[in-house]
This record gives structure tokens, sequence and C-alpha cells, in this order.
């Protein structure tokens, strides 16, 4: 059946559409304005004469970014620390939420205490000289480990996993424990397959957060040989100055002199960015049933 | 020969334990005392001393191939020319170093040797935290390394001495470098008949027909009469639309301190010109010549207005045909600039001010046991770079690459950059090759790579459309050069004026410069838009006083004796 749009109803769908549509604009034009930028040519860059095309086409900035190793080894370390703080985190975020999820008291006895222990983390914190001494004379300055076990366990992504494991029928867990499964196997085979969507939110956010920290790298890493990506990114866009490329160097290299600092700014936050939105469409499709899901059934 | 090797060998592994033991941070500074010591002074000279050290980066450094921070062409040299092993500990660019410093300090860790900003140098020096390196300076400083830091005759070295002793070598400023041109596009004073003002009133009159007269022609309301940024008060010289070769017109200068006849040390943000020019400022801004904007316009967006030609004359420095004006002259062929000296509205002349700003000092740890280490590195730099003898090969492998356009001497740990006499040297090596009074084989391979620039410019019938960099250094260091046109003459007829102050800050400089500086700032702000009347001056200047500027001042002329009571 077919259920005929009110005018209001239309009304409504108007303006959402245009609202939303503003919306989605006002966060892609900067994107596409950066875009440009940084495949135009530098007089016309200085001029502010650049808005969504590219003028004076040339890819200067990108030459200039990729012919210094610094954007690769940052690359680098930067798909260490997603990957490896991927694995840590969703390892650590299983294994704490199954436990919680238990809210029978003859299953787990002082769950409520353990709960509490976690959730504390998440409102507060040693704070950051705190957290950096400790660190430190856990000898982890410099090391790529201090970017993975400070966010080890992201409380939040574990509270997502909690609600979505309590919304799962019990009968099945049940069943599996009087066919004779312990609870390693319960959770093994049993739980982690049918909360894909959970797991690939919590992915998803756990992939973003590493990929996009920066300040752990920026305070953790004596040499900017060892910083991620981002934290390269915000040296390069807080501290490069064109004016630090010398007059011998433009001289040798004229090609340098397409390069602005708007330009290698647009042109690296793009070459940060793109990696990470490809996958944004793959884990999408998970994203709205993992964090719905869990929270409104049972 | 073996025997050496393998004491090395176990020379480095005690340096990898006491290192470790560092890193605790129970153990600050002791990695050269272990073992290198004893072995440097038993007479062994392949013995390598290892150094920690941290630096600021100017965050465009670049590596290729395995090179990295700590392998490359200088400390692969520093190891086998001087036996000395620099391993970089810390390193970061802008804030970050700054922050980085503060943490090493506050945890008691500081490396062997440092790269210091004057306020963390000063404070350090003061402690004694530093070492005193009064006499490996006299004794391992090459001839050349002397000549560069003590080309001001000792004004900026002596900013690193506390009480007789010096603590560290500073990086020199090039004062000369910051006084204020005035720079005019000349394609419109042509195209309305005008010429380049040489008093107040002529210059109010540029402005107002570069302003309504449409001076580009195209027949549009579009252009202002001269162009000002929204920085007034600082020492970093906003450039382009700096206000201090306006107030300079007036015997004002925002930021500087100025040493009277009498010998006492003023602060010239509050002399009385100040009043008038601020006044004249006014006016214009009420005549519509100033952007009605420019108290929201940083540099950038300043440069932005001139790239596009909206804006025909500016305060600003030498190195302007590097940014805006290229990239106007790159979106219009027709455009050209040319600098001219600031202007007087008084009888006096105007004598534009400059200011030193040292940006760094180098610094050995109290607690290093190769101080000396510090000024045989800085030795390096000079050799390399800065020596007349040095060839095209040596600039290719220490200075700019050729093939890549990297410049190595970034990596250098202790450049010393000859900023104050380089362009002069260098004008004048490009000038008396151009008149053919020397061949290019004679000067300097660094000016000579600029002459062949400039050569070909002027060969190819200057066509500033397709050739910009040869304008550039046309305009730059070329015959109608800023540095030689202007600088050299302004030094000629002593119209250069020196704020005096240039140490770290003061106790009441940290406690109340800032909110001074803002309500400077304010005030001038406000009295160019005419929220203020120029009377309201006065009051500001009872009150800057009153709030803390007379401690200050006192505080300044303190420092003043103190630091060159010797030299006089």
């Amino acid at each position: 059946m077919k259920i005929k749009d009110s005018f209001s109803r239309k009304i409504f769908t108007v303006f959402n559409y245009i609202i939303l549509g503003l919306l989605s604009l006002s966060c892609l034009l900067p994107l596409i304005n950066l875009f440009a930028i940084s495949f135009s040519a530098r007089s016309m860059v200085d001029a502010n004469a650049v808005s969504f095309w590219p003028k004076g086409f040339n890819t200067a900035a990108y030459e200039y970014i990729l012919s210094n190793k610094q954007y690769f080894q940052s690359f680098a370390i930067t798909i260490g620390r997603v990957v490896l703080g991927w694995i840590t985190n969703l390892v650590l975020i299983v294994l704490v939420a199954y436990p919680l999820s238990k809210d029978d008291p003859r299953i787990f006895k002082c769950r409520k205490y353990y709960t509490w222990f976690f959730l504390v983390t998440m409102v507060f914190n040693g704070g950051l000289i705190p957290t950096y001494l400790v660190v430190s004379k856990l000898h982890m300055i410099n090391s790529f480990w201090a970017l993975i076990l400070p966010e080890a366990l992201p409380m939040f992504c574990v509270l997502i996993t909690m609600n979505f494991f309590r919304g799962l029928p019990k009968a099945i867990e049940e069943a599996a424990l009087v066919d004779g499964a312990n609870w390693f196997v319960t959770m093994f085979k049993i739980y982690l397959p049918l909360s894909k969507p959970s797991l690939a939110t919590v992915s998803l956010f756990v992939i973003v957060n590493h990929w996009n920290s920066w300040f752990d790298g920026l305070i953790y890493m004596n040499l900017p040989e060892k910083y991620p990506l981002m934290t390269y990114l915000q040296s390069v866009v807080l501290k490069f100055d064109v004016t630090k490329i010398t007059s011998e160097q433009l001289m040798l290299n004229p090609k340098l002199m397409e390069v602005t600092g708007r330009g290698i700014k647009g042109a690296l936050i793009l070459l940060c960015t793109v990696p990470i939105l490809m996958i944004y469409p793959f884990l999408q499709k998970y994203f709205v049933a993992g964090v719905v899901m869990g929270s409104v059934k049972e | 020969m073996k025997n050496k090797r393998y004491l090395a060998l176990l020379l480095a592994a005690a340096m990898t334990v006491s290192m470790t033991a560092c890193g605790s941070g129970s153990q600050t500074g002791s990695t050269s005392d272990s073992g290198a010591q004893g072995e440097t002074q038993s007479g062994t000279e392949d013995g390598v001393i290892e150094l920690t050290y941290m630096h600021k980066l100017n965050g465009t450094e670049k590596y290729v191939g395995d090179d990295d921070i700590n392998n490359n062409v200088y400390t692969r040299c520093y190891e086998d020319e001087l036996g000395i092993k620099l391993n970089y500990t810390i390193a970061a660019a802008g804030d970050d170093y700054t922050q980085k410093l503060t943490m090493a300090i506050a945890s008691n860790d500081l490396p062997d040797l440092m790269d210091l900003p004057p306020e963390e140098f000063s404070e350090l020096a003061n402690a004694g935290m530093l070492a005193d390196i009064t006499e490996s300076y006299e004794t391992y400083a090459s001839d050349l390394l002397k000549e560069t830091i003590e080309v001001d005759g000792g004004i900026q070295l002596a900013s690193a001495k506390v009480d007789g002793k010096l603590y560290g070598l500073p990086q020199l400023s090039a004062a000369d470098g910051t006084c204020d041109l005035l720079w005019i596009r000349t394609d419109w004073l042509e195209n309305l008949g005008l010429q380049a003002p040489t008093t107040m009133d002529e210059l109010l009159e540029v402005a107002r027909a570069f302003r309504y007269d449409d001076p580009d022609g195209n027949g549009q309301d579009d252009t202002w009469g001269i162009g000002f940024q929204k920085d007034i008060v600082t020492e970093d010289g906003a450039s382009p639309g700096s206000y201090e070769g306006f107030f300079a017109a007036y015997g004002a200068y925002a930021r500087a301190w100025v040493k009277e006849d009498d010998g006492s040390i003023v602060y010239s943000g509050i002399n009385e010109g100040m009043k008038d020019a601020l006044a004249q400022l006014n006016q214009m801004y009420q005549d519509g010549l100033i952007d009605p904007e420019f108290g929201v316009k940083d540099t950038v967006k300043l440069s932005e207005d001139i790239a596009a030609g909206k804006v025909g004359m500016f305060y600003g420095l030498e190195g302007m045909p590097w940014g805006a004006c290229k990239s106007n002259i790159e979106n219009n062929p027709e455009a050209d600039w040319q600098c001219y000296p600031i202007v007087s509205a008084t009888d006096e002349p105007a004598k534009p001010i400059t200011y030193v700003r040292i940006s760094r000092y180098y610094a050995a740890n109290a607690k290093c046991e190769h101080p000396e280490a510090l000024v045989k590195i800085a030795n390096v730099f000079q050799d390399k770079i800065n020596s007349l003898e040095s060839t095209e090969e040596t600039l290719n492998t220490f200075g700019v690459d050729p093939a890549t356009g990297i410049n190595f001497a970034e990596y250098a740990a202790f450049a010393m950059d000859p900023a104050i006499q380089k362009c002069n040297t260098y004008y004048a090596e490009i000038k008396s090759t151009l008149n053919e009074e020397t061949t290019v084989d004679e000067i300097h391979p660094e000016a000579a790579r600029y002459y062949n620039v400039i050569k070909n410019f002027i060969d190819n019938g200057m066509d500033k459309g397709a050739d910009s960099l040869g304008w550039n250094y046309y305009k730059f260091i070329g015959p109608e050069g800023s540095w030689n046109t202007i600088i050299n003459d302004y030094k000629a007829n002593d119209k250069l004026v020196q704020s005096v102050f240039f140490g770290a800050p003061t106790p009441s400089m940290s406690t109340n410069l800032s909110a001074l500086d803002k309500m400077q700032a304010e005030t001038y702000v406000n009295i160019i838009m005419g929220t203020q009347t120029a009377d309201s001056f006065d009051e500001f200047v009872s009150n800057w006083k009153s709030l803390g500027g007379d401690q200050i001042t006192q505080e300044v002329n303190e420092w003043y004796n103190t630091t060159f009571g010797d030299l006089q």
C-alpha cells in the first residue's frame, strides 16, 4: 500500500533535502577547494583566484611531497599502527565486552564493580603530564608501542560491543552450553560470528581513530622520522614555511617555484585523507546496524 | 691500528650502556664521560666522541636515499673530519621544539649540545647549566667563524655572555635587512603620469591617485591607495604592509628601543611623533585610501591583494620580489615593481628602524666533557659553504644539490649563516661581474649562480613575464635590487637606526609586556579607525608607563649597560 504524502510532509521533505544538501556541501566544498589549490599555479594561489577548479594546472606540490621520503616513512608507521592497533583493540574489546555483557549474577558475580572499574576511565584520566610520565618511565618514548598501548582499550567501543552482545538471544548461548561448549567456544563460535555488524562498526571507529591521532605521535616521538602520518601532516600544516626554501634552491630547481604553502598543505591533506576515505564505503553498510541494533534490542 | 678499532668498538658498547642509563633520567649528560674522555686525552686521534644533540628543524628538511637526520652528509663529515659522532636525540620544528625543550629542561634530561631559543638560553646560562666555551672559542674557532660571528663588532656575541664568560654562539641576525622600503607599482605611476614620492605629501598624493584615478585602467573602482595589514606592534616584521616605514616618517617606531643622545634607552612606541603618525593614518582611513578591512587582514591576505593587482604601494622588506610581487607579475606581465627609500613627513630625513632578532643560540651542556665540539662543528659550515675557497663541487655536496634542489645545508648542526655581509658581498661581486671588472670564476660560487640568472634575464631582453625568476633576482640583488639601491644608500648615509634591545625578555617583560603590547595595538588600531581620538594617545602613554612600562624601560637600560659595558 502506498502511503500518500500529506502536504506538510512534502514541505518537510523538501526542506530536509535542502538542509542536508547544504550541510554535505559545506563538508565537501572545502575539500574540493583544497584539491583545486593543490593542483594550481603559485601565482593563482597567491592571488586567491582559485575556487573549485585548478588554475594553471601543475603537480609541483605532489612532486614536492612525494619526493620526500618522510611521507612514505610516516605512511608506513601509520599503516603499522592501524593494523596492530586494530588487532590489539579488537581483541581487548571483545575480551572485556563479553564477560561484562553477562548480567546474570550467577554467571558473573562482581560484574557491577568491574563495569564501574572500566567506566571510570571513560570519564576520568590521568591527564597529559602524568600519562606522559608513565609512558616515559615505561621506556616507551620513541617506541612504536607508545602509539598503541596507551589507547589499547577504547571504552566507548566496549560499550557498543557489550550492548550488542546483550541484544543477541540468550537461548543460542544456552543451547551451546548444553551441548558442551565452554565460555570461550561460545564467544568465538557463537557470539563473534553473530556480531559482525557491531565489530565492523567498532573497527571503523578504531581504525579512523588510529589513522587520525596525531598528538601522541608529537609528544612521544622525539624525531620527525618516527612521526605517524597525521603528526607529520600537523607539523607541515602548522610549520611549513615556503620562505624557508632558499633562493638558491629555486634557482637550481625552478619547479620549486610553483610550490606554495597552501598548495603543499592542500596536497598533503588530500594524500593523508583519501586512503581512509576509501575504507568508509566498505564498512558503512554495517555502520547503522552496528550502532543502533545494540542499543534498542532485547 | 687494529687495536684502536677494537677499543673504539668497546667504547661504543660502553656508550650504549651509558645511553640506556641516560634514558632512565638518572644520569643526564653523562654519556660522554665513561670512556671516550680518557680515550681522547690519551691522545688517540681516531677515537670517536659521541655527543647527543637537540636541534630545531626548519620544517623543510628533506632526506633521500639512506640518509636521515643521524646519517647525512654533515654528520658523516663531523665523524670523518672531526671524530665527533653527533646523535640527534630530539628534533622538531616550530613550537613543538619549544615544548620538547621545556620538557627536557623540566625533567633535567638535556643533551650534550643544544640549540636554544634566546629565552631558554639566558635562563640556562644564568642557572649555570651551560658550559663555559670562552676558551674553546678562542682556541678552536676558525678565523672565518670569528669573522662571521663578530662582523658587527661583537655586539650580538656579547648577548651570549654572562659575567664575561661565553656560553653560546648566536645565530647572527641580519639587522640591516629588516628595514622598511617603500614598494610601488611603477606601471601605475606611469599610467597616471606620477613620480615616485619623496615626501609624505607626495606619498599621499600618489595614494589618492592609486585609489581614485583607476591606475590599472580597467574602469573599475577596485584599487587601494596603500596596503596595510593588521599587526602593528610586532617585532617580527610583518611584511608586506609593515607600519614601521610609515611611522619612521614621524620619527617614531612601533616596537623599538631607541638610544637617545644622552645614552638612555627609551621605548619609541610612546614617542610623541607616533601621535601625528596615527592621526595621519586616521585621515587616510577616512579618505578611503586604506582598505577598511585592514584590521582583519594578515600579511597573507594582503599578499593576495597585491598578487591580484589591487594594491600599488606598501611598506615592506627587501625580499618582497620573492613573494606577492612576483605572483603579481606572473598574473599580469604588464605590472612592474620598484622599491624606493621611505619618505619623511618632517624636515628631518626619515630613518628606518632595524631589529636584531637572534633566533637561536648554540650551547653545550655544563656536564658535557667536550664543549669544544660545539666550536669545531660550527667551523664546518663556514669552511664548506661560507668560505671564498669553497668550490662549486663543495656547494653541490654541502649546499643545494642541483639535481634535486635539496638544500643539504639544512642538515648542518650549527649553520652560522653569514647573513650580515652575504648580500653586500654577493651584490658587489655580481655588480663588478656585470660591469666586466671580474669574471664569474673569481666570485663566490653561490654569487655566481645568482649572477648567471641575472645575466640571462638581461641578455634575453628583460622579459619579466617569461622569466619571473630572473626579474626576481634582478630586483633583489641585481642592478636595480632592493639591497643595493636602497639599503646600501641607507647605510652609506647613516640612516639606519638599530633597536638596541635584543636580549631575552626581562623579568617585567615576561609579566607585563604582552598586556602592554595588546593595549598599544588596540589604541593604535582604534585611533586609525577613528573610534578613539588622536588625543587619547597621551592617555595611553601615561597608562603604558604606569602599568609596568617604566619598570621595563629601566630593566632594558640595565641590560644594555651590563651587556655592552665592556664594549664601550
